[in-house]
């Protein structure tokens, strides 16, 4: 048993890395009281955009082409949020409308430019982030074993994130700020605060740290751009509940995802699991079903803002 | 002027001034995407229409496409009306089909008894699969966003689970292949369009809509399910029991999914295939949306659908134009529909405007 978890664990860091900063995006925008079900779609244009980038760039510069591609992943998912924003803030559609028009212009934009591109629906990626072993901190009894051996740097580039992220909405005024339009827009419009501004500010920065997190699977594990990423922007959506809407939390909960997904991944393969005889699909439904029994007590998730979802019109009231 | 209003639904004519506006903002869009990948547009719009409407079996492939898109268009469209948005089509949808797909295998019945009997499997599959959302909406008052959400997920990976153990196949990837009886295929259907694979779908999806259209205009349960969804404290005002009617809201908005899903699984396909979701989850709410809700946009934006993605698969083969081009289209539409009541508000105060200035 002690075997398996020390076999699952980096696999279960790599699948946990993209979950997480995808949810910190979700954290952000939920802060900000706007539900985007459009991160997946902006994943996958971050994913297309990383892929694009070492398909023409990785011959030419090298290893130096992955850090482009991430950046350029998360420059161009916060582009395309913008699309959102201009939708859900401009025009002033439903949330759940706009994201869903978002998912599908980013998964028929981004399979169109593919195919013309690379004359298939798929642009391959040779060569990712390679996974690497610490030589100092790896000798660590345990923790060594577990978090600095096999490990891909992103994983601890998204925890840097997530300390920044709660950083950012404990300490600073920025992060109070949105967390007011959240709250409540119009007593944070009566207080000066522009909201429309901030609202726009939280979906452009959630863009970002989604179209990265794309980027970031195309480079650690799927190495290939198929226009999905596996709906791990719609499970974002439903980690921040089981994190009750806090950075560290969250954290816990994306990790928690990521275990069982190893753990589905490795049911029929792996000798102490396919002992255990538990179907993988248990395994998969595991964590929506602890979700959902979590909202069920919670009431609707704890520490949901309230105007969450709410389509926000300038001096409504 | 006025039969012409009342069969689009009591919408103005704005809002179908609109709705063509926005149609062919979609495709200017992709004229200008078309042009920028080097494509030459013209053809591209010529060969997509011209496969579309080249013969008679396209004409049935059309009504083939556009089946599933109507019914799961009506169920986005029975949620959007009671003020619910139901993201969890697709799932219930899985759940239905898997039902259906299931009656379908297992019994033996005559033809005129099993169709129905599957496809009140895929109603009663839907429907279950929706009174958990529901459940928790009208007792914890939960966003039905998030737990539909998760529905689908369970959705899609307890069917795949329960499909291997109940009605298994050779392949790992798909059930077991329904019996005849309970095929919506209907030969004297696919002699008329050609060898189109056009089905008895069809036609439930059109009585489908007649009775949607009945239930909302004519009867009392659908006016007050309507009220709930225009303004939840006007009708609580007028006595109407709100914490029902939004129970029952998703659940028959679940139902029509789950009714989708037999007619997809059981006429469009002949077993169901594990591991993905129909993709028909979102494209229900878009056509709602296009159809502003009533039962004649309904059909006609999903005839338009239908069209487009007959004429896809013909554009590509002939033109080499990747068909997802088609879906570019489409989200683009769906992104300026969805802001049609901004532009509806700006056209109607131009038009005033213009209207004042001719007086004066």
């Amino acid at each position: 048993m002690i075997d398996l978890i020390f076999q699952a664990f980096p696999y279960a860091l790599t699948f946990t890395t993209p979950i997480l900063i995808c949810s910190l995006a979700a954290l952000i925008n939920t802060k900000g009281g706007v539900i985007n079900i459009g991160l997946e779609g902006i994943m996958v244009v971050g994913s297309f955009a990383s892929a694009l980038v070492m398909y023409f760039l990785y011959s030419q510069l090298g290893s130096s082409a992955l850090i482009i591609s991430l950046i350029i992943s998360g420059v161009v998912g916060g582009l395309f949020s913008l699309l959102f924003a201009v939708s859900v803030i401009k025009f002033k559609v439903d949330h759940i409308i706009g994201g869903i028009a978002i998912n599908m212009l980013a998964f028929s934009l981004t399979l169109f430019l593919a195919r013309v591109i690379t004359g298939k629906g798929l642009i391959r990626v040779d060569k990712g982030i390679s996974r690497i072993d610490n030589e100092l901190l790896s000798n660590i009894p345990l923790i060594g074993d577990l978090f600095f051996t096999k490990f891909y740097i992103t994983t601890y580039v998204v925890l840097f994130i997530t300390i920044i992220v709660a950083f950012i909405f404990n300490k600073t005024r920025f992060g109070k700020n949105i967390t007011a339009c959240g709250e409540n827009p119009y007593s944070a419009e009566s207080c000066g605060i522009n909201v429309s501004l901030y609202k726009c500010l939280s979906i452009v920065l959630s863009g970002f740290l989604a179209g990265m997190g794309g980027g970031i699977v195309i480079l650690t594990y799927q190495r290939e751009f198929t226009g999905s990423v596996q709906g791990i922007g719609f499970l974002a959506l439903i980690t921040i509940i089981l994190g009750k809407h806090n950075a560290y939390k969250i954290l816990f909960a994306s990790f928690f995802f990521g275990f069982v997904r190893t753990f589905a991944a490795m049911a029929s393969v792996n000798e102490v699991l396919s002992q255990l005889q538990i179907p993988m699909e248990f395994y998969n439904v595991l964590p929506y079903v602890l979700t959902l029994i979590a909202v069920g007590i919670s009431k609707g998730g704890e520490n949901a803002p309230q105007y969450l979802g709410e389509v926000y019109i300038k001096g409504k009231r | 002027m006025d039969i012409m209003k009342k069969l689009i639904n009591n919408e103005n004519i704005y809002d179908v001034a609109i709705k063509i506006l926005t149609i062919l903002v979609g495709f200017l869009f992709a004229s200008v995407l078309l042009i920028l990948c080097g494509y030459n547009p013209v053809v591209a719009y010529a060969t997509l229409f011209k496969g579309a409407f080249s013969n008679i079996k396209s004409i049935g492939d059309i009504l083939l496409r556009a089946t599933p898109f109507i019914i799961t268009g009506l169920a986005a469209a029975y949620g959007f009306k009671a003020g619910v948005i139901n993201i969890g089509i697709s799932g219930q949808m899985y759940v239905g089909g898997f039902f259906a797909v299931m009656a379908g295998v297992l019994l033996d019945l005559p033809q005129v008894i099993h169709i129905p009997v599957v496809l009140i499997c895929g109603i009663i599959g839907g429907m279950a699969w929706s009174i958990i959302p529901a459940f928790m909406k009208y007792k914890l008052r939960t966003s039905e966003v998030f737990t539909t959400i998760m529905m689908n997920y369970i959705a899609l990976w307890s069917v795949q689970y329960f499909s291997r153990l109940i009605i298994p196949s050779q392949y790992e990837t798909r059930s077991a292949v329904i019996n005849d009886s309970a095929s919506l295929r209907n030969p004297l259907l696919s002699n008329l369009f050609g060898g189109s694979y056009v089905n008895l779908g069809f036609i439930i999806a059109i009585i489908a809509t007649i009775i949607y259209y009945i239930y909302f205009e004519k009867t009392k349960a659908g006016y007050e399910m309507k009220a709930v969804g225009l303004n939840l404290n006007a009708a609580k005002y007028a006595g109407i029991n709100i914490k029902f009617n939004s129970f029952m809201s998703l659940v028959i908005s679940g139902g029509l999914a789950g009714l989708a899903g037999g007619v997809f699984y059981c006429g469009y396909t002949n077993n169901i295939e594990l591991g993905v979701l129909p993709p028909y989850g979102f494209e229900g709410i878009t056509i709602a949306l296009m159809g502003s809700n009533g039962a004649i946009g309904i059909i006609l934006s999903s005839l338009f659908f239908g069209m487009m993605s007959v004429g896809a698969s013909f554009m590509s083969a002939t033109a080499k134009i990747p068909n997802e081009l088609v879906n570019v289209i489409i989200a683009m539409i769906i992104y300026f529909s969805a802001a049609t009541i901004y532009f509806k508000d700006n056209l109607e105060s131009i038009v005033n405007n213009f209207k004042r200035r001719k007086e004066s």
